[in-house]
């Protein structure tokens, strides 16, 4: 579990002191060795410096967390030293304390612009030598603790990566892998989510009399929430259900709204109170024969219906959502689907795609970007529709999960 | 997020502050809403003029306080802009929440 795994990653201890390694540089060999003296009987390790150009080595080279350097040195200076680190991409770290035996107005505010942390006078005095060593070790150590922290945190969100990846995959696999094409319908479809997983969900099924039937569901709210509540519907309705589910005995004819009423009792009775969890679905048949569309919408977005000739209607009039109330009532609706005919099922994230001014990309522009889809083959719809959303939105990230099924009643399937 | 007036006869008025009503934002409203109902206060205006936008969360989160204000209470839903009343439409809404053109509107509503 990702969230036991960042309580366990984090130690809140500090590193122990004796592992702090300090390089002390003066070009006087006294002032080095009883500099070192201090630090060694405060625990730490030392390394000594006389000249500028092995600090620097010493810093690539070692763990050294602390420095501890004198401003007059020959070659480079102690605060042309401290620029050098500053601007130096070492991947640690380094806390410097500048030490000086002259008391030159304004070396104090050079050595603080040049990236120094401390700055100390000579003579040095053990009592507050140790004082400024101690918070020294103090801030490396924090500065230690958050560099765990950040990487087990970075661990830890790689993982929960990982698991969404797994879990977007997963999702990729109950949903239908390609299009179908029977004798008499093409169907092309597409599924984006927005961050790896989707709350939308579909499918569709070659039934008896060459029948087709299809579903497509977009759970409220999107991310993990919503996409293990699109997982459950997709279990639950397969072909089987969805057969036996439409099919009304009575009048020997498919009737989707049974279909729509049977799932919105049993997502009602699973509800919490202080949760809604609810979906907007569409589901109908395209039945060959009878050159007609029976559908049932359940608060989904109008699917668009564009004839052999041209003219396009949006279909339906809205429905109760599936999951919000029992006492909900569904019903069905007709339309005549012929051959050259094209229905486009879609889900509210093109729709509600919103530009900065606040304006939803909306139905006219489907529409429109509709009519000019390439009459040879749907191939690009993908990256046609994505492109135009992210034109539209001035984001490359989707904000909502995307998903759209296209039925077409081939022209020459009666020939 | 809402402002807060109560009215004479016991009557709450909250008015939403926000200009769109979706995942980021629901929780909390509903949380202060339901803040607010634990007054024993049950009939309710809200003012959603502001609100442009509503997605399928706030939906959900509008329905949850339906629910959680009863039969016993009412809820009155006053300034939906169109595209607000066109995604009520489309879920059929329209027919569940009691829906007011203006506030005086709604409170002769809950008077009467």
């Amino acid at each position: 579990m990702p969230y036991q795994q960042i309580k366990e990653a984090i130690p809140f201890k500090s590193p122990p002191a004796e592992n702090l390694h300090v390089i002390v540089a003066d070009d006087d060999p006294l002032q080095v060795e009883y500099i070192a003296a201090l630090l060694q009987g405060m625990g730490f390790r030392c390394t000594k410096c006389l000249d500028s150009e092995s600090v620097l080595g010493f810093i690539q080279d070692t763990d050294a967390a602390l420095l501890i350097c004198d401003i007059e040195m020959p070659g480079l200076n102690g605060l042309e030293i401290t620029a050098k680190i500053r601007s130096s991409s070492v991947d640690r770290y380094i806390y410097i304390i500048l030490v000086t035996a002259r008391n030159i107005e304004g070396d104090y505010e050079a050595g603080l612009a040049a990236g120094a942390d401390d700055f100390m006078l000579k003579p040095i005095t053990p009592a507050l030598f140790s004082i400024r060593v101690n918070v020294a070790r103090r801030i490396l150590n924090y500065q230690s603790e958050l560099v765990q922290k950040t990487n087990s945190l970075m661990k830890a969100n790689q993982n929960l990566q990982q698991d969404l990846l797994a879990a977007g995959k997963a999702q990729q696999a109950i949903l239908p892998q390609k299009g179908l094409n029977s004798r008499f319908y093409e169907v092309t479809h597409i599924f984006e989510p927005s961050h790896y997983v989707s709350g939308d969900t579909y499918n569709f099924f070659l039934l008896d009399h060459e029948c087709i039937g299809f579903y497509a569901v977009d759970v409220a709210g999107h991310g993990v929430r919503a996409a293990l509540l699109a997982a459950t519907v997709s279990h639950i309705v397969d072909q089987e259900l969805f057969n036996s589910m439409t099919f009304d005995s009575s009048v020997t004819d498919y009737s989707p709204a049974k279909l729509a009423g049977e799932l919105n009792r049993r997502f009602c009775i699973s509800n919490a109170a202080d949760h809604i969890a609810y979906f907007t679905m569409i589901c109908g048949i395209l039945d060959p024969i009878k050159q007609k569309l029976t559908y049932c919408q359940s608060g989904h977005p109008r699917p668009l219906h564009i004839t052999k000739s041209g003219k396009n209607y949006w279909l339906g009039e809205g429905g109760f959502p599936i999951g919000l109330f029992e006492q909900s009532e569904y019903t069905n609706q007709c339309c005549d689907f012929a051959p050259g005919d094209r229905l486009i099922v879609h889900s509210d994230g093109i729709t509600e795609a919103m530009n900065s001014e606040l304006v939803s990309y909306g139905e006219q522009r489907l529409l429109k970007l509709m009519l000019r889809l390439p009459e040879d083959g749907l191939e690009d719809l993908s990256n046609i529709l994505i492109n135009n959303l992210q034109h539209w939105t001035c984001e490359q990230e989707l904000r909502d999960d995307i998903s759209m099924i296209i039925f077409d009643y081939k022209s020459n399937c009666h020939d | 997020m809402i402002k807060t007036d109560l009215h004479e006869d016991g009557i709450l008025i909250l008015t939403l502050t926000e200009n769109r009503l979706d995942a980021a934002n629901t929780p909390q409203f509903r949380e202060l809403v339901i803040e607010q109902l634990k007054n024993g206060l049950s009939r309710i205006v809200l003012n959603m003029h502001t609100v442009q936008f509503v997605d399928s969360s706030g939906l959900g989160g509008l329905v949850s306080i339906l629910k959680r204000i009863g039969p016993m209470g009412d809820l009155v839903l006053v300034g939906l802009a169109p595209n607000v009343l066109k995604t009520f439409t489309l879920t059929r809404m329209d027919r569940v929440f009691s829906i007011a053109p203006d506030v005086d509107a709604a409170l002769k509503q809950l008077q009467d």
